[in-house]
């Protein structure tokens, strides 16, 4: 194998293991949990490199991982037996792990240990590699076997316990998981950017769905994405390092579902918001062009956008003379409910909230456009089918058809 | 069934040296809809995740069903507080409802058919369908408060610890949720519900417990919902009792509370 295919190979695997663990992180609020990670681990990294001549990783990973079970074990007991928040426990532990690694790496001087400081992806080898593969499948057969119930877990864990759910097991296996897949991903990007690896895939798939499933295997996607072209972007370029390069293509994908993400994006955010907001303004004219024919001559005139003026029509709500507007038979009634939910508004505000009857109309003004037929047929009943709203005026009838 | 459904004798929780609830007995017998108020920080919330064996007890035992909890997990179902659910979460409301459904699946075990026919069934007594596939975020108090109901009835329990489902929702969903109760009650279901407003509890529960750091009262609520002893409950809160307690732990070289 070339060493480019070898790097690709390893940025897929890592990034396929990195999104489907930090999806659980990220909803589970752990990132800061993986940062700590990787930092107490460097003291175990060092020691097994030191200890291991032929840098049997399996032996480094065995060492390593050791090292983070000391490090949450000592974050534990600072939140039990002091009241420290578990940000400050974090950080100290962090800290100082870090510090016990690189005063190690000083004394001792292993051979190998650059590439999980900084991240050096050419530096997997065949050993690495197949290391790798054996952690990712781990994790493609687990996590999919087990997912409801890490889901459960992560969601709502007194109620797993109530269910008889070894809550405890899971909690254990997965930050085992956690700490292996966080090993072996230092040495392809380092110490600090693991952290990216793991939470930028996830928080940008956050963005696409509302289902953890698809937030798993979107992340995993995402994740070997960013990988895949870190890598070829640094072999264009030899000269710039991998691993930030990997950090910063999940980056760029990372803004693009920030900005086109279907659930929470900005652009259908934004369309959303704009649809919404084109539907209340050709409400509006409906409403105008009803109550002008209430009360002809009263409602002010009607300067609107020929925009509204043209979708309307284009719904068949109004007819368009040469210098008159009318309604329709079905925009007529489309108006009628409007004034029917905004007067019946008033009506529940001055009775049931003690507004006063001067103060309602804004009010309405927005409750009538989100009003449907199931809740305006139960608040005109709860009001006791009323015909009058606060200031005298008619409420048109409802909708007989529509009435439950 | 001479023994009753939940029993706790001489129960005690603490959090950082200061009492939480001390020396509670209760006994509530099957098929009671049970009510339990009292003022902020009475302990409500505590005594049923004690219950739950969610908090560490300093003293005492519980049992349910006349068991330890241990031998009856699956078999006690339970609504949180919503201020602890995260609804952020990527989860829909047919997710949660069907997570009732989870007991008794193992680790690996995938829900079937009928799990999934048990939660759209919930969802239907609790008029949640439509909303099934929503995210639990994008719902409103009362429509969030009736998924987790949902996920209770879809449990089909027979203990039910509900921690103030009356809070944040409307009247209708209210009233959809009292009349939930009852009908689990008249099942035979044994329900306890952390509530807060004295002006329903009278007509919405059978039992009241009284609580204030202990219980004040216990019993069918015509003998317990009576002027002294809601008083009682609510008047003096026992601020001597956690001073004493909070000195006694400073002094003795614990930490500070």
């Amino acid at each position: 194998m070339t060493a480019l295919a070898s790097a690709l190979l390893a940025a897929v695997l890592l990034g396929v293991a990195c999104g489907l663990l930090g999806s659980f992180v990220v909803v589970r609020r752990m990132a800061l949990t993986g940062d700590m990670i990787s930092h107490a681990v460097l003291p175990g990294i060092v020691a097994g490199l030191a200890w291991s001549e032929t840098r049997n990783p399996l032996f480094v990973l065995a060492v390593a991982v050791v090292a983070g079970v000391i490090g949450t074990g000592v974050m534990g007991a600072i939140l039990r037996h002091t009241r420290l928040k578990p940000d400050v426990a974090l950080a100290l532990v962090l800290s100082v792990f870090f510090a016990i690694g690189i005063a190690m790496i000083s004394r001792l001087q292993p051979a190998g240990v650059q590439a999980f400081l900084f991240g050096q992806v050419a530096a997997i080898d065949r050993g690495d590699l197949i290391l790798l593969a054996a952690v990712t499948a781990l994790t493609l057969i687990l996590l999919p076997l087990t997912f409801r119930t890490l889901r459960l877990v992560s969601f709502d864990t007194a109620f797993a316990r109530l269910l008889g759910m070894p809550v405890r097991v899971f909690e254990i296996a997965f930050f085992l998981l956690l700490t292996i897949v966080i090993v072996i991903a230092m040495q392809a990007v380092g110490v600090v950017l693991v952290t990216a690896m793991l939470v930028t895939p996830a928080a940008a798939a956050r963005f696409c769905t509302h289902s953890l499933a698809k937030t798993t295997v979107l992340a995993s996607a995402i994740g070997a994405a960013g990988g895949v072209v870190g890598v070829w972007i640094s072999s264009l370029a030899n000269y710039l390092p991998t691993g930030p390069l990997m950090a910063l293509a999940t980056t760029a994908l990372f803004i693009g579902a920030a900005l086109l993400g279907p659930r929470r994006g900005w652009l259908p955010t934004l369309l959303r918001r704009r649809r919404e907001a084109h539907r209340i303004a050709c409400e509006d004219v409906l409403k105008t062009l009803w109550l002008r024919e209430e009360a002809p001559g009263l409602v002010q005139p009607l300067i609107s956008k020929e925009s509204l003026f043209r979708s309307l029509a284009a719904r068949g709500w109004i007819d368009r003379g040469p210098a008159i507007v009318h309604l329709t038979e079905t925009g007529r009634a489309r108006a009628a409910k409007l004034v029917r939910s905004h007067r019946l508004w008033e009506r529940y505000l001055t009775e049931y909230a003690d507004y006063k009857s001067d103060h309602v109309h804004d009010d309405a003004e927005r409750a009538e456009h989100w009003l449907d037929e199931s809740s305006l047929a139960s608040l005109s009943e709860k009001l006791g089918n009323p015909l009058e709203d606060p200031h005298g005026k008619p409420i048109p009838a409802g909708n007989q058809e529509a009435a439950p | 069934m001479s023994s009753p459904a939940i029993e706790t004798h001489d129960l005690a929780v603490s959090y950082r040296g200061k009492p939480v609830l001390h020396g509670v007995d209760i006994e509530i017998p099957y098929g009671s809809l049970t009510g339990v108020m009292g003022p902020n920080g009475a302990g409500k919330s505590t005594l049923l995740k004690a219950i739950m064996g969610v908090v560490r007890t300093d003293n005492g035992w519980v049992k349910l069903l006349d068991k330890p909890l241990k031998e009856v997990l699956g078999r006690i179902g339970y609504v949180p507080q919503r201020e602890s659910v995260d609804w952020d979460f990527p989860v829909t409301v047919f997710d949660v409802a069907l997570m009732g459904t989870y007991s008794g699946l193992g680790w690996f075990g995938r829900p079937g058919k009928r799990h999934r026919a048990r939660a759209y069934e919930a969802l239907e007594q609790t008029g949640m369908t439509d909303l099934a596939k929503r995210q639990i975020g994008e719902l409103s108090g009362g429509q969030q408060q009736r998924t987790f109901l949902a996920r209770a009835l879809a449990q089909d329990a027979e203990i039910y610890l509900m921690d103030e489902p009356f809070a944040g929702v409307d009247a209708a969903t209210e009233r959809t949720i009292i009349s939930l109760l009852a009908r689990m009650r008249d099942a035979g279901k044994t329900v306890v519900v952390v509530h807060h407003d004295l002006q329903t509890a009278a007509r919405y529960f059978d039992r009241l417990l009284l609580l204030n750091l202990r219980v004040v009262a216990h019993g069918p609520t015509q003998e317990v919902f009576l002027p002294e002893i809601l008083e009682k409950t609510y008047g003096g809160k026992l601020t001597l009792l956690s001073d004493v307690a909070a000195r006694s732990t400073r002094r003795e070289g614990g930490r500070h509370p």
